[in-house]
């Protein structure tokens, strides 16, 4: 049938990639609309054929909905990673489960965007 | 001026004003988008977007001119603004609030593929506060579909004397954030809520009371005319000592507020989440996603966003001119492209054969979440429970029906894993290795199933809806909610402080949601003549036979 990709997904797979890059643990409100319309742009260059939850309000009922994984903080709209799990845990529950094809697409395009948002930051730190 | 005849409202009247935008293609695409999904439980639930709007712009109406009347009243220096216009911005806005819902359902909007901040950005770009402000999000993807197409028709009629910016703000949510004193924007914020509230909105209240009508389903009854005429602003001194304004409900209201509360409660509770409109519902959200997919492969020249569900498949020329049959998308789209048969793909044979053929829908094995819970409680373990609700919970997004055919298919998902750990890419070879083994316990939810049927000899034929929240009383948001209750001038409190009911809280298993199991009517005949009940076996096998 059809794959609907949750925001959880969104959430936790761009955690994953924040805390390889830049050992950040958690991700704003802001980047991850940005990273949810990347997604969705890609999504159609590649012709992959999948629904991506991807606005904020998705995304806070997500972070609510996994309360074992997210902890939401509503005053500075970032989601981050519950304090008792690890980055392998995120993996574990939210690296999978999808058809092959939407899982790696899933990991490539939110590792690319995050390392290109890290290059910009440096960039600007530079100037 | 017009007056529309309402079951409901009896008479709406609407001003030469509001009349265009009700006569505008846009506005009437609404007839043919309907408002609920409950037809399948409730037949007469029949109503459209189009009768639900001119209903939310009538209680708005209503409600501006109490809350317009009591500010006036009690603080006549406080508000300097323009009234007029505001009631004019906000009245649109309860109007056009649906303008851009998608057909049917909101799954729907999961395919709006607009950057909706950039577009509305575009439309008003001299509004930076309205794009700063927009930074965390735009609202629900309707909504601020809504608040684009709204904009659009409203500047394409000439009407010009109203606060754009506020327009949107009221079709999507987005409060003004920005305030050097705590009253600043304040009654611009509290127009907003009137239509976008958490708890209580026209829209909400117009919902509750016309679905409750529609489908003879006994809710509550609700006093609106009480709640509006206690609508207003008042003085608050919060625990710190400082001094500002709030939006505030007299004491008269107390009791509607809690028949609101009770009245979402019914619906959600006994109407929403029942297993034949949860199923209904399922099978049009794999209908549209059907339809998008023939569309846009059958079309890829022509709609380049690589999705039925834009700006222009709602606007009145669509894509005619371009060769493509799709303009004011509505619900009738979907149906036409279901019935004709065109489409000849596996999944669009099984869904006509399943949304025409009533009979052919697969059965709900109980019948309720309290049902539900009782047997699982009953039958399994904590840490299985925990386990295979976890199990279906993950797979939820994208498996329906348990079959031969969807267990084959993750039998050869689970091949494509083992081929990719063989990737040199060092990410994807770890993501295909922890897919593998998400994938291993994706198998054992069919291989269970498969041998439960051939112990029991019935067919291998299942589906399942996760439901993702226990039911929650909305009380537990009241405790939360900014709302505040005005006892006294002198006695101002937040509603919570006042009270008399406490939501109960679910325990942490219940936190996880839970589950829905469909077999064939064959299977349940089947299950009967042996006097066996299938749900009870059912959960008992899994309980022996699962592995955590």
């Amino acid at each position: 049938m059809f794959t609907f990709v949750g925001a959880e997904y969104i959430i936790a797979n761009s955690l994953i990639a924040l805390k390889k890059a830049k050992n950040q643990t958690n991700v704003s409100l802001s980047e991850l609309n940005k990273l949810g319309f990347y997604i969705q742009q890609m999504s159609t260059k590649k012709e992959v054929d999948a629904v991506f939850l991807i606005s904020q309000d998705q995304m806070v009922t997500a972070a609510c909905d996994f309360p074992d994984y997210f902890e939401y903080n509503a005053a500075e709209k970032t989601i981050c990673v519950k304090q008792t799990k690890q980055i392998a845990d995120l993996a574990s529950r939210f690296v999978g489960y999808l058809p092959w094809n939407v899982t790696a697409f899933l990991v490539k395009t939110t590792n690319e965007f995050v390392q290109s948002s890290s290059q910009a930051d440096r960039q600007r730190s530079i100037q | 001026m017009k007056q529309i005849k309402d079951p409901i409202y009896e008479y709406i009247s609407i001003d030469d004003d509001y009349i265009n935008v009700i006569d505008s293609p846009e506005y009437q695409r609404l007839r043919n988008v309907i408002q609920t999904s409950f037809q399948s439980l409730y037949p007469s639930a029949l109503h459209n977007r189009f009768t639900h709007s001119i209903g939310v712009f009538h209680l708005g109406r209503k409600l501006f001119t109490s809350f317009r009347e009591n500010v006036k009243n009690n603080f006549p220096c406080f508000f300097i603004g323009d009234w007029d216009k505001l009631q004019k911005t906000f009245l649109l806005a309860c109007l056009l609030h649906d303008v851009g819902h998608s057909p049917f359902s909101h799954t729907g909007e999961g395919f709006y593929k607009d950057n909706f901040r950039e577009e509305i950005h575009k439309s008003l770009s001299a509004d930076s506060e309205l794009h700063q402000d927009m930074e965390h999000g735009t609202g629900k993807p309707h909504e601020a579909m809504s608040a684009i197409v709204g904009l659009k028709l409203i500047r394409r009629l000439g009407i010009t004397d109203i606060d754009e910016g506020l327009f949107i703000r009221a079709i999507t949510g987005v409060k003004y954030e920005k305030k050097s004193a705590p009253d600043d924007h304040l009654i611009e914020n509290i127009v907003i809520g009137m239509l976008n509230g958490s708890l209580i909105d026209v829209d909400k209240l117009d919902y509750l009371i016309r679905d409750g009508y529609v489908t003879g389903f006994n809710t509550m009854s609700l006093d609106v005319e009480r709640l509006f005429a206690a609508y207003t602003i008042a003085d608050y001194t919060d625990s710190s000592a400082s001094e500002y304004k709030v939006p505030a409900y007299k004491r008269s209201a107390l009791s509607v507020i809690e028949n609101v509360t009770f009245a979402n409660d019914l619906e959600r509770h006994w109407i929403q989440n029942h297993p034949s409109i949860l199923y209904d519902a399922r099978l049009v959200d794999l209908t549209i996603a059907s339809y998008d997919s023939f569309m846009k492969r059958k079309y890829r020249d022509v709609l380049t966003e690589n999705t039925v569900f834009t700006q222009t498949a709602l606007s009145l020329d669509g894509y005619i001119d371009q060769g493509v049959p799709l303009s004011l998308l509505s619900d009738d789209d979907i149906i036409t492209y279901l019935k004709n048969g065109e489409d000849k793909s596996e999944n669009a044979v099984l869904l006509k054969k399943q949304y025409f053929g009533r009979g052919e829908r697969l059965k709900a094995l109980w019948k309720s979440e309290s049902e539900f819970s009782h047997l699982e409680r009953e039958i399994m373990g904590s840490a299985i429970r925990r386990s295979f609700k976890a199990a279906l919970k993950a797979i939820s997004g994208h498996a329906f029906f348990i079959n031969e055919n969807e267990m084959e298919k993750a039998k050869k998902q689970k091949e494509l894993m083992e081929a990719a750990e063989q990737s040199e890419d060092p990410d994807l070879k770890s993501a295909a290795a922890t897919s593998r083994r998400a994938q291993e316990a994706v198998i054992r939810i069919f291989t269970t199933f498969h041998q439960f049927c051939i112990e029991k000899s019935l067919d291998f034929t299942f589906a399942f809806i996760f439901v993702e929240h226990h039911y929650e009383s909305n009380y537990s948001k009241l405790q939360n909610s900014d709302i505040y209750i005005e006892f006294s001038k002198k006695r101002v409190i937040p509603f919570r402080d006042a009270l008399s009911v406490t939501a109960v809280q679910p325990d942490e298993d219940e936190k996880n949601g839970y589950y829905y199991i469909f077999s064939s009517s064959k299977n349940i005949c089947q299950m009967q003549a042996k006097n066996e009940d299938f749900g009870r076996e059912i959960l008992r096998y899994i309980s022996r036979n699962w592995i955590t």
